[in-house]
C-alpha cells in the first residue's frame, strides 16, 4: 500500500535527480505497465503451471483448462509491454512535466495522507479479523467509530448513536426481512 | 399475449413491488444528490437487499435506484456546482449560473421535467426495440455470441478510459479473475490452491462492492478534510409551462441522442448529455446565453443523460450483454435469481419481461413524484459529511458482502478486490471493464469452447457467417475510431 502511495513519488524524485523531470502521468503509467508485465509473467510462469489442473488427455489444445488463462497471460504481457514502451516513448518526446511538490502537512490535520490511508487499510483487516469472534454487529459498531474518528470526525454525539443504530438496523433487516442469518457473536444473548 | 400481460400486471401491482420501485427511486435520488457517492455504488449496495425478493421486485428496486441516481446527480450540480454523478457534469454549465442568478428552483424544475420526459422516451424505446433485437438474436450460436462479447468488451474497454491500453488491461484482469474455480468443460481446478471456497469461483457481489465502493472509501482517507460546499438557496419561481414548451424540442432531441448512445455498450450518460447540450446550443437562436444560465441548456443536458436510462437495458435484455456497470449489476441480479437475460428470456420468461416493462414505465412517474415533492430535502442531503457517510457505507458493504453466501470469506475477497480497485483508481485504470469482463468472462470462454467443440477445433467457425464477420468488423472499426480520436485529442493537447 505504501508502495502505491509513495513509490511514484520516489521514482519521480530519482528521475528528477538524474536530470529527467518526469510528468506525473508518465510516471504513473510506467509503474502500472511494469506491474502488469510482472503480474503477467507470474501468471504465465507460476500461476498457470502450478495453479491449473490439467486432465490426462485433451483432444483439442484450445479446449484445455489452461488455454484461456494462458491466452490472457500473454494478452496482459503484451498490453503491459505496450503500455511501458509507449510511456517511455512519450517520456522521450513529451517530458515536460515536473515532479509534484511535496504535500504540506497543513493540508492534512492530524495524520498525513499516507499513514491515514495505511491505518484505514489496516483497520479493514482488523475489522475482518474480529468479525468471527465479536460478530457482525459488535465489530461493525467498533469499526464505524474507528473509521469515523480516523476520518477526523470528532462529534461523538452524532457518531455514537449512528455507530449503534446502523449495524443494528442492518442486522434486523437481513435477519428478519431477508432471512439471512447474521453472526451476532458477543451479542448472542441479546439478539440471538 | 393477454394472458402474459395479466400475469405481468399481477407481478407488478403488488404492494411489495410498488413500494420497492418507489423506494428505489427515492434512495437513488438521495444517493445521486450526495457528492462522492456514485450511482454504481448505490446500485451495488442495494443488490444484497434484493436476495429475498421476487426477481421483478428486486430488479425494479435496482432500476429505481439507477434512475433516481441519474436525476439526483443534477441537484448538487445545480445547487453546489458539484455533479452528484459524472453524467450530471454537463448540467453544471447552466444549472449553477441559474442558481447564482436566484433561479435555482426553476433550474431544478426543468431538470426534473426533462429527466422524466427523457426517461419515458427511453423506456418506450426499450419496449419497442428489445423484443425485436431479441428475436433477431435467436439466430445466434456460440460463435456469434463469442464475437458479440469480444466487440462489447473492446468498445467498453476503449471508451471507459483516456487510455485504451488501460481499459484493455482492466478487461484482461477481469477475464482472468473469472477463470478462478472449476473448469467448465473438464471440471478440474483452476487457481483454487486447495481453498474449497474458491471452487465455485469468486462471487459477483463481493467483487462488485470491492471494486466500486471500497476504493472510494479508502481514497477518502487520502484526501484532506474539506469544508462543506455552500448550497445555493432554493430561491426564485417555478418553471412555467411556457418555459417547458420552449425547451421541449431540445428535450426530445436530447432524449433521442440518449436513446441511441445508451444502446451502444460503454458510452453512458455523460457523452450523451454533452452531445445533447452542444446540439441545443448549435440550433439555438441565442447560443451566447448558454453557459450563462440558459434554462434550455439545463433541459438539454438532463434529457441527454436521462435518455440513456432505458435504452441501456436493450443490449442486456435482448442479448444478455451489459453495456455498462449498472446493467452488469442488474445482470448479476438476474443471475442470483437463476435467470439469464438474452433472447431466450423473451421466450421462457415473457411474463417477467412484461412485468419489467410495466415497472420501468411506472418509474418515470415515480421519478416525477419523488423529484417534485422532495427537492428541498435532497438539497440538504448533499451536506452530509463524507467523514460520517463513508463509514456507514463501509458497514453496508460488509453486511452486503456477507449476505451473499453467509460466509466471511466473501468479506475477505471484497477487501482484497477493494485494495486492487484502489490501486487501479490511483493508476487511472478504469474499473468498469474489469467488472463487465468478470461478469461476461465465463460466457465468453464457454461460447469459445462450445464453438470449438462444434467445429472440431477449427477456428474457421468464428468467421462462419455474416453476423460473425459483422462483429469482427465492428470490433476493428471501434478500435480504429477510438485510436483515431485519441490521436486527434493528443495532438490537440500538445501546445
Amino acid at each position: 500500500m505504501a508502495a502505491i502511495l509513495n513509490v511514484d513519488r520516489w521514482w519521480c524524485s530519482q528521475y528528477a535527480a538524474a536530470g529527467f523531470p518526469m510528468h506525473p502521468d508518465i510516471r504513473n503509467d510506467l509503474i502500472t505497465g511494469g506491474i502488469v508485465v510482472a503480474f503477467a509473467l507470474a501468471v504465465l510462469l507460476l500461476l498457470v503451471p502450478y495453479g491449473v489442473d490439467r486432465p490426462g488427455q485433451v483432444d483439442v489444445s484450445a479446449l484445455s483448462p489452461n488455454f484461456w488463462p494462458t491466452v490472457l497471460g500473454y494478452l496482459l504481457l503484451l498490453l503491459g509491454g505496450l503500455m511501458t514502451g509507449h510511456t517511455l516513448w512519450r517520456h522521450t518526446t513529451q517530458s515536460t512535466g515536473t515532479p509534484d511538490a511535496p504535500a504540506s502537512s497543513k493540508d492534512w490535520p492530524g495524520l498525513g495522507p499516507v499513514p491515514k490511508t495505511l491505518a484505514a487499510v489496516a483497520l479493514l483487516f482488523v475489522y475482518y479479523a474480529v468479525l468471527e469472534a465479536l460478530g457482525l454487529v459488535a465489530a461493525s459498531i467498533l469499526a464505524m467509530i474507528a473509521f469515523t474518528l480516523l476520518a477526523g470526525e470528532r462529534r461523538i454525539a452524532i457518531v455514537a448513536p449512528l455507530a449503534i443504530l446502523v449495524p443494528i438496523g442492518l442486522y434486523f433487516f437481513f435477519q428478519e426481512v431477508a432471512q439471512v442469518s447474521i453472526p451476532v457473536g458477543i451479542f448472542e444473548e441479546m439478539l440471538g | 399475449m393477454v394472458e402474459h400481460l395479466q400475469t405481468a400486471l399481477s407481478l407488478v401491482f403488488t404492494f411489495e413491488t410498488i413500494f420497492a420501485l418507489f423506494a428505489g427511486v427515492l434512495i437513488g435520488t438521495i444517493i445521486g444528490a450526495i457528492p462522492g457517492m456514485t450511482v454504481t455504488m448505490g446500485v451495488a449496495l442495494t443488490l444484497p437487499f434484493t436476495f429475498s425478493m421476487h426477481p421483478v421486485t428486486g430488479i425494479l428496486l435496482l432500476l429505481g435506484v439507477y434512475k433516481g441516481g441519474i436525476y439526483g446527480g443534477s441537484i448538487t450540480a445545480i445547487l453546489i456546482k458539484t455533479p452528484g454523478t459524472p453524467a450530471a457534469s454537463c448540467t453544471v454549465l447552466d444549472g449553477y449560473p441559474m442558481s447564482q442568478n436566484g433561479q435555482a428552483r426553476k433550474a431544478l424544475d426543468i431538470a426534473l421535467y426533462a429527466s422524466c420526459v427523457a426517461d419515458f422516451i427511453s423506456n418506450l424505446s426499450l419496449i419497442l426495440f428489445a423484443g425485436f433485437l431479441a428475436s433477431f438474436a435467436l439466430r445466434f450460436g456460440p460463435p456469434e455470441f463469442f464475437t458479440l462479447i469480444v466487440f462489447s468488451l473492446t468498445i467498453i474497454a476503449g471508451i471507459s478510459s483516456d487510455n485504451m491500453t488501460k481499459g484493455l488491461i482492466s478487461a484482461g484482469l477481469g477475464l482472468l479473475l473469472a477463470t478462478v474455480g472449476l473448469d467448465l468443460v473438464y471440471g478440474t481446478n483452476r487457481f483454487v490452491f486447495g481453498e474449497v471456497e474458491l471452487m465455485a469461483g469468486l462471487n459477483f457481489i463481493p467483487v462488485l462492492i470491492g471494486l466500486f465502493a471500497l476504493p472510494e472509501i479508502i481514497n477518502h482517507y487520502t484526501k484532506r478534510r474539506g469544508s462543506t460546499d455552500q448550497v445555493q438557496s432554493l430561491g426564485g419561481g417555478h418553471a412555467t409551462f411556457a418555459e417547458f414548451r420552449r425547451c421541449l424540442k431540445s428535450i426530445i432531441r436530447g432524449s433521442a441522442i440518449g436513446v441511441v448512445l445508451g444502446a451502444i455498450p460503454g458510452i453512458g450518460g455523460a457523452p450523451s448529455a454533452f452531445l445533447s447540450y452542444s446540439e441545443a446550443r448549435r440550433t439555438s437562436p441565442t447560443p451566447e446565453r448558454f453557459g450563462e444560465g440558459e434554462i434550455e441548456g439545463v433541459a438539454a443536458a438532463e434529457a441527454g443523460n436521462n435518455g440513456v436510462a432505458g435504452s441501456t437495458m436493450i443490449p442486456l435484455l435482448a442479448l444478455g450483454v451489459p453495456g455498462d456497470v449498472v446493467t452488469a449489476v442488474i445482470l448479476g441480479a438476474f443471475m442470483i435469481h437463476g435467470l439469464r437475460p438474452g433472447p431466450l428470456l423473451f421466450q421462457e420468461n415473457i411474463d417477467l419481461v412484461y412485468g419489467l416493462f410495466i415497472g420501468i414505465m411506472m418509474s418515470s412517474v415515480f421519478l416525477f413524484i419523488v423529484g417534485k415533492s422532495s427537492i428541498r430535502l435532497f438539497s440538504r442531503v448533499s451536506q452530509i459529511p463524507n467523514d460520517i457517510l463513508f463509514p456507514i457505507v463501509l458497514v453496508l458493504c460488509v453486511y452486503g458482502g456477507y449476505a451473499v453466501n453467509n460466509t466471511l470469506f466473501d468479506i475477505l475477497v471484497m477487501i482484497i478486490v477493494g485494495l486492487l480497485g484502489f490501486g487501479m483508481l490511483r493508476a487511472n485504470v478504469p474499473a468498469a471493464p474489469f467488472l463487465i469482463a468478470f461478469v461476461l468472462g465465463p460466457l465468453l470462454e464457454d461460447n469459445f469452447r462450445q464453438a470449438l467443440l462444434l467445429s472440431g477445433g477449427s477456428l474457421d467457425i468464428f468467421v462462419r457467417n455474416g453476423i460473425c464477420i459483422l462483429f469482427w468488423a465492428l470490433t476493428a472499426l471501434s478500435v480504429f475510431l477510438i485510436l483515431r480520436r485519441r490521436r486527434i485529442d493528443g495532438l490537440a493537447e500538445i501546445p
